[in-house]
């Protein structure tokens, strides 16, 4: 039984493998080309870092890049704080209609995102004329990442201890000052793991950034975009690394977070 | 394993399990260490001891869950090491009672006739059987989620017990529940057990349990075989200081013989206190290291040794004092300092209705008197 | 008499108080969310389901009139069809991703030991990282100058590239790619959540390892199967990017239509009523689900 046991372990191992070979490969070997002295990025002929220094003298990618990381900023901070408001609302009231503005809240992420950027264009364009550019591509993407930061805090609210909170107010605090001293720290992680993971949901996003952009806001996921029709290039290459590389570092940032909040609870 | 002898049955009933030299290692530990011993059909055997003593790998062992390093299983005279779980003819009932939570009470007592692939109309009738066996009438298209904690158990016992199992093995079956509902279940567990006279091989930590429970029990400690025995072996007559105190004789003097003589031994504990005991039979005097005595069988006396009332020449009189009483309703825990020495004795003095114990009072000078039967030699 | 009327007075008053305190904590914790809701997305998609049913000048501007000619057009001809291909595509997809995703987390949860941390890590980092990037990667791999054909053409192995790109299999596989570790993961979390003793029980009880994994452990992880199915499922039927990269104009889907109409053509009205038709399909689709394997499923899954 033990030896059947074994094979069966093994041939799992196997397809385990192949699995993770399947989805790493493709990033792998763009990650190799990146240092290719290739001008093509899909061959190797030999190493350089050329392309990295082009990267950063390339205008369009630093310019598409500050107006990522500058939307990016802007979303995590209104949505966390958007997100761990309403959290706080949804756990600790209870009124009439509270399930259907959960679901609500759900909609932007479970619509798929032409609808919610067709939706938001048509809106932006015909309603209210909100200027297509930084206005318009932060509102979208508060409008859908919020709803990651409620459903990430409150989770984590689930699972938290509220005699804390009793006994806070019980030793004299004001609930202000409870959420201040108590509380708030308690969430810290959460609300620290779900900015991580906002981060990159909006810095990342293409779809719905493409659909309310207008013209002349380039953000760093619509000038990939822009440039793949021309095939595999070693600026993209180059990108693509960079992504893939700052994606594991804030993996292995975020797991440290939570690994923190857990010990501390 | 010094106490693997103290059964001496004049019939000899059929083995129905065997466990020889049993060895199972974890990294760091011996969890089960060289045990030996045979269990007959139709009793209600325990494995006793504090948790991580090993009892309940033991019992993963028998079911097959975990394979020993070394020794062999024999379940109705036939090896079983090399077999798994599903082909050993025995079966488990779980702590956690381990439900399936997708099937109900119908669905999960039937789970293993399905997988022995009897005919529909058997099945029903054996779970129908077996869920009458076990009072859960009614309740038959239940899920685990909609029973209680004691229902559940029912349900996880007929599960097993509707395979007719050569022995069932119960890991600590009763830990999960209530007080109260530990007690009905012991009951029911005895009543259910005689009824079908399956052998039932029970892992508990709880010796009140398996002094009720049990037709014999092995008390165990760090994966060792410490006492088998009938519980008033266990209880009346433990040979080591383990078993002595985890089955509550929480007098426990030590010391040595310093004589013997015409069958008769004098021992003297390290207080000081000597006694003349009559020489055992089954142990070698330079091995005897001290004695324990259960505080329901001391007796107290007001005043002091000068002043004794009835009693026989041999028994023990200590002076003492009395330090703390606790009433436990039916009965009153006395702490008694033995006077000059660091020693402090526990008695348990019953409520009655004809003495008033105006007399038990803190810092009051007692006597307690040890008869000459209360004091049960150890020899580790 | 009246001291009673007195006791419901202020017995009322009190629930008059508890009602304000209600309300204003309601106004301060989540009116933000509420605006966001009720300003961007439930009026963005009145506008759209208003505009649905509108006509589409020549020039991309919009005609008040109302007509159904849009629905229409979807019904019939060659929209319904890019639909139902789009949900045979999704199923599909789903199908895939569970073949190929339960293997690899039940080893995870099962033998995954010491590495399980390093393991999981390797199936998150592709699920968080860029979309576009990875199916920029993918297409580097099985492009007509990709590596894969450099490769087979360099071994002597074929003398023309071979054609991936722009046909089913490639979508196929590019969705696969693309959702995978959505389903990896709640499977995962589903078997971890597994309690042990069941599993011993079912063995104990006469099951083979084979049997118990279809009478105990699979329908045990349905939770896990069913989160996973959502997360991968409702993305992929709306897809946009996969099939423009790797299907072009041959290999289209609901959701390339819909961005088709928007960002291409600028016939909004069409646009509209395609985005609506997607969304109606998705929460019909959502409806049955949840009806299926109740609410838990999903808000665990998202």
């Amino acid at each position: 039984m033990k030896k059947k046991k074994r094979i069966a372990q093994k041939i799992l191992w196997v397809l385990s493998i192949l699995t993770l070979i399947f989805l790493w490969a493709p990033m792998i070997l763009i990650m190799v080309y990146s240092f290719s002295n290739s001008k093509y990025g899909s061959s190797w002929e030999g190493f350089t870092l050329k392309w990295y220094a082009k990267l950063f003298t390339n205008d369009q990618v630093r310019d598409a890049l500050m107006r990522s990381l500058i939307i990016a900023g802007v979303t995590v901070v209104i949505a966390t704080l958007i997100g761990t408001m309403t959290a706080y609302g949804l756990f600790k009231l209870n009124f009439k209609g509270k399930q259907f503005l959960r679901t609500s809240i759900l909609l932007p992420i479970v619509f798929p995102s032409v609808v919610t950027g067709g939706a938001l264009l048509v809106f932006f364009t015909r309603l209210v004329h909100i200027p297509l550019g930084y206005p318009s591509i932060i509102i979208a993407h508060i409008v859908f990442c919020s709803p990651l930061a409620v459903f990430i805090i409150l989770g984590r609210m689930q699972r938290f201890d509220w005699s804390w909170e009793e006994a806070a107010l019980d030793l004299g605090a004001t609930p202000f000052r409870t959420f201040l001293r108590v509380t708030g720290p308690q969430l810290l992680p959460a609300i620290m793991a779900s900015a991580m993971l906002i981060f990159p949901w909006s810095f990342d996003d293409f779809v719905i950034t493409y659909f309310v952009s207008g013209v002349g806001s380039t953000t760093l996921p619509i000038y990939v975009f822009s440039q793949l029709r021309f095939g595999a290039t070693p600026v993209i290459n180059t990108i693509g690394t960079l992504f893939v590389s700052i994606t594991m570092l804030g993996m292995v940032l975020v797991y440290f977070v939570q690994k923190m909040g857990k010990s501390s609870t | 394993m010094s106490g693997s002898d103290t059964q001496s049955n004049d019939k000899k009933p059929a083995i129905c399990l065997e466990i020889k030299d049993v060895v199972k290692q974890f990294p760091g530990v011996t969890a089960v260490d060289h045990i030996s011993l045979e269990i007959q059909e139709g009793e209600i055997f325990s494995f006793l001891g504090p948790s991580g003593c090993g009892k309940s790998t033991l019992l993963r062992v028998v079911a097959g869950l975990e394979n020993q390093d070394q020794g062999d299983i024999l379940i109705a005279g036939k090896v079983v090491n090399a077999l798994p779980p599903y082909k050993r003819d025995c079966s488990t009932v779980f702590q956690s009672h381990a439900l399936f939570p997708h099937m109900d009470v119908t669905g999960n007592i039937g789970f293993g006739l399905v997988e022995r692939k009897l005919p529909k109309a058997e099945i029903k009738e054996r779970v129908q059987a077996k869920i009458d066996l076990v009072n859960m009438g009614g309740m038959e298209d239940r899920y685990p989620h909609q029973l209680s904690g004691g229902q559940m158990q029912r349900v996880a016992l007929a599960r097993s017990l509707v395979l007719e199992p050569t022995v069932l093995l119960l890991d600590e079956p009763l830990a999960a529940l209530d007080r109260k509902l530990r007690k009905e279940m012991q009951v029911e567990l005895k009543r259910i057990q005689r009824e079908v006279g399956t052998t039932f091989l029970n892992v508990t930590h709880d010796q009140k349990e398996a002094l009720s429970l049990s037709d014999r029990i092995a008390v165990m400690k760090d994966g060792v075989l410490l006492q088998i025995g009938t519980p008033a072996e266990i209880y009346e007559t433990p040979r080591t200081r383990f078993v002595a105190s985890f089955m509550g004789a929480s007098n426990i003097f030590s010391g040595n013989v310093v004589s013997a003589s015409d069958g008769k031994i004098k021992f003297q504990t390290e207080e000081g206190l000597q006694v003349i005991l009559p020489e055992p039979a089954d142990m070698a005097v330079d091995q005897i290291s001290g004695f324990s005595v259960h505080p329901e069988l001391i007796e107290l006396q007001p005043g002091n040794v000068d002043s004794p009332a009835a009693g026989s020449a041999e028994d023990m009189l200590v002076e003492g004092t009395i330090k703390e009483v606790f009433y436990l309703g039916d009965f009153s825990e006395i702490s008694v300092q033995v006077n000059n020495t660091d020693t402090a004795l526990t008695i348990y003095l019953s409520r009655s209705c004809n003495e008033p114990d105006t007399r038990i009072a803190q810092g009051q000078p007692v006597v307690a008197r040890f008869p000459a039967g209360s004091m049960n030699l150890l020899v580790g | 008499m009246p001291v009673l009327d007195d006791v419901s007075a202020s017995q009322s008053q009190a629930q008059k108080r508890e009602k304000r305190k209600l309300a204003l904590n309601i106004a301060a914790y989540l009116s933000p969310i509420i605006i966001i809701v009720i300003v961007f997305v439930f009026a963005p998609l009145a506008i759209i389901l208003f505009f649905g049913f509108l006509k589409s000048g020549p020039y991309g501007q919009i005609i008040y009139t109302f007509t159904f000619e849009n629905v229409i057009a979807m019904m019939g001809g060659g929209y319904g069809k890019v639909f139902l291909r789009s949900v045979y595509l999704a199923f599909q997809t789903n199908f895939l991703c569970i073949l190929f995703g339960y293997p690899i987390a039940y080893y995870i949860a099962r033998f995954g030991g010491k590495r399980k941390i390093l393991w999981i890590f390797m199936i998150i980092v592709p699920s968080w990282s860029s979309y576009l990037i990875r199916l920029y990667a993918l297409k580097t791999l099985v492009g007509t100058k990709g590596t894969i054909n450099t490769l087979l053409i360099n071994l002597g192995l074929v003398s023309e590239p071979i054609q991936i790109l722009y046909t089913n299999f490639a979508v196929t596989m590019a969705l696969v790619f693309a959702w995978l570790p959505f389903m990896i993961l709640p499977i995962y979390a589903a078997l971890e959540g597994l309690d042990r003793s069941v599993l011993e029980a079912a063995t104990d009880l006469g099951a083979t390892p084979f049997r118990r994994f279809f009478r105990v452990t699979l329908p045990l992880t349905r939770g896990g199967l069913l989160a996973g199915s959502i997360l991968v499922f409702i993305p992929t039927v709306g897809e946009w990017l996969v099939p423009s990269i790797f299907g072009g104009s041959k290999i289209m889907m609901a959701g390339s239509l819909v961005a088709h109409k928007f960002t291409q053509v600028g016939n909004i009205p069409q646009g509209s009523s395609l985005a609506i038709m997607l969304a109606a399909t998705l929460v019909l689709i959502l409806y049955l689900t949840i009806k299926w394997g109740g609410r838990e499923a999903l808000e665990k899954a998202l």
